[in-house]
């Protein structure tokens, strides 16, 4: 687990104006384990990076395929939509960074609710926006993983 | 024409010009057969509609 210091109990408040007050032990092992020693921000900056990075890397991934279909199907049209396939050699690799950075962003959201510390007095809030986020990209990087299997059908 | 949902979107186009009764797209051929009422519509109007989506076409030479 790695060792603990010592740390004073202050004050300091964040970017939602809570202040976080943290008291730990001074012998190893005496802090629960689940409570790490790290800034609340830190953690949601991480996690919030990992769904933007996830929430770009598919919508780049469905211009190519995905974003004609849907202009088209509402009626707009026109040559320049030939352009949009100038990223079509990099939809897999962008779908794989979006798998990836889904994974690393929804590990904490199945985790119990004691490690997440963002919401311990945040309240349920930030937990829900994540949430929605988290399952919208996840339900667009499925659509762009299915669509090449269920696409012939309609051909 | 290289990603899955191009035909669909292809046909969608083609679907849309009014004459027209049947299109059915084949991605392995990058081949579009379009059945339409001559009297409505042409091929120039068919190829005209496939370049409006992003998707310039010519008529083909095989046969049906």
């Amino acid at each position: 687990m790695g060792e603990v210091q010592p740390y004073a109990a202050h004050s300091s408040p964040d970017a939602t104006g809570h202040s976080t007050g943290l008291a730990l032990g001074t012998t190893p092992g005496a802090s629960s384990p689940k409570h790490r020693v790290r800034s609340r921000s830190e953690h949601r900056l991480n996690d919030q990076t990992a769904l933007a990075t996830a929430a770009v890397a598919s919508l780049l991934a469905s211009t190519c395929c995905l974003l004609p279909l849907a202009l088209v199907s509402v009626g707009l049209t026109g040559a320049w939509l030939a352009n949009l396939r100038v990223l079509q050699p990099y939809s897999p690799v962008l779908i794989g960074i979006a798998i990836a950075a889904l994974a690393f962003a929804g590990r904490r959201l199945f985790r119990s609710r004691s490690t997440l510390l963002c919401c311990i007095d945040g309240g349920a809030k930030p937990r829900l926006l994540y949430q929605a986020t988290f399952w919208l990209v996840a339900a667009l990087t499925l659509t762009l993983l299915v669509m090449p299997v269920v696409a012939p059908w309609f051909y | 024409m290289d990603c899955a949902t191009c035909p669909i979107t292809i046909r969608m186009a083609l679907m849309h010009i009014a004459g027209v009764s049947k299109a059915k797209v084949s991605y392995d051929k990058r081949e579009a057969r379009v059945t339409y009422d001559d009297a409505k519509t042409n091929v120039a109007a068919l190829t005209q509609a496939t370049t409006k989506v992003g998707y310039p076409s010519f008529e083909s030479d095989s046969q049906p």
